[in-house]
């Protein structure tokens, strides 16, 4: 048996992987859109924090990121694209089936 | 937690003893459902003004207010059935109980007792069909109505809390 599961464990796409930027697209990925003070209460995240990992998730495409005024105040909506919908389901996917082939995984003799 | 005021609302006019029919001279009904929407929309600013926005994905390409509308439509065409036709069965009733059923279904991922809420609803619509007034059914009605409005608003507003992590200080 080979080590695969383990090289594209190892190999994930860290655009999407990083925990931080899982959670806020996981929840995006539950809404329509979202803004700025819902994803940092949900996700306990820094404003800082929270905007460069969005800033982040706009340049590779998985959102857009909406800048606004509601009366005087700011307001920042973030939605997911379709590309970065489709990106979340085939990453979750990969991981449900490389923990299952994980958890089958049995050291070779030899190994 | 927005539903809680409508359903103190609906308790206090349901309530079986008689209630004045007016408070400084204000219709009581009117004044009731009045505090209950303003409840309504000042705590929908309160959440929004502490938890933020977030707009739903419409539920079979159905937007939310379209579908509001709809149960709204429903309910008044229904309404309009048990004043003019006087049906063995209270139709409005079973239109709230029909929603609250719907609502549940298990695709849409919410809890199961507004499902069992919809079927208590439902068979207290079919109460005349026992020889019980439709005025009597429909104050037990708006009573347990009212109440579950009240449960499902303050168990929602706890397990919505639940779903957020502790306020941190920002760029800590």
């Amino acid at each position: 048996m080979s080590n695969q599961p383990f090289e594209r464990l190892a190999g994930l796409d860290r655009l999407v992987h990083e925990p931080a930027r899982l959670a806020i697209l996981t929840a995006l990925s539950a809404v329509k859109s979202a803004d700025f003070l819902f994803l940092q209460r949900l996700t306990g995240l820094s404003k800082g924090n929270l905007s460069g990992h969005l800033s982040k998730l706009e340049e590779g495409g998985l959102v857009a990121i909406a800048k606004g005024f509601e009366g005087k105040i700011p307001k920042t909506t973030i939605s997911m694209t379709s590309d970065g919908r489709s990106q979340l389901e085939h990453h979750w996917n990969d991981l449900e089936r490389l923990r299952k082939e994980a958890t089958k995984w049995k050291p070779e003799k030899g190994d | 937690m927005r539903i809680v005021p409508m359903g103190i609302a609906m308790m206090a006019l349901a309530w079986p003893r008689p209630i004045p029919t007016s408070i400084f001279g204000v219709d009581t009904q009117f004044a009731a459902l009045a505090i209950g929407f303003a409840g309504y929309w000042l705590l929908g600013r309160y959440y929004e003004h502490r938890f933020g926005r977030v707009e739903e994905i419409p539920y079979q390409g159905i937007s939310i207010a379209a579908q509001s509308s709809m149960v709204v439509a429903a309910f008044m065409i229904a309404g309009l059935i048990d004043v003019v036709v006087h049906p063995p069965i209270f139709v409005s009733g079973l239109v709230i109980a029909a929603w609250l059923t719907i609502a549940a279904w298990p695709s849409r991922r919410i809890r199961g007792d507004y499902f069992a809420a919809g079927i208590v609803l439902a068979l207290v619509s079919l109460e005349p069909l026992v020889g019980e007034s439709h005025a009597e059914v429909a104050r037990t009605y708006g009573f347990l109505f009212g109440m579950g409005l009240f449960i499902a608003g303050m168990r929602d507003h706890s397990s919505f809390l639940r779903s957020f992590p502790a306020v941190k200080g920002d760029d800590e």
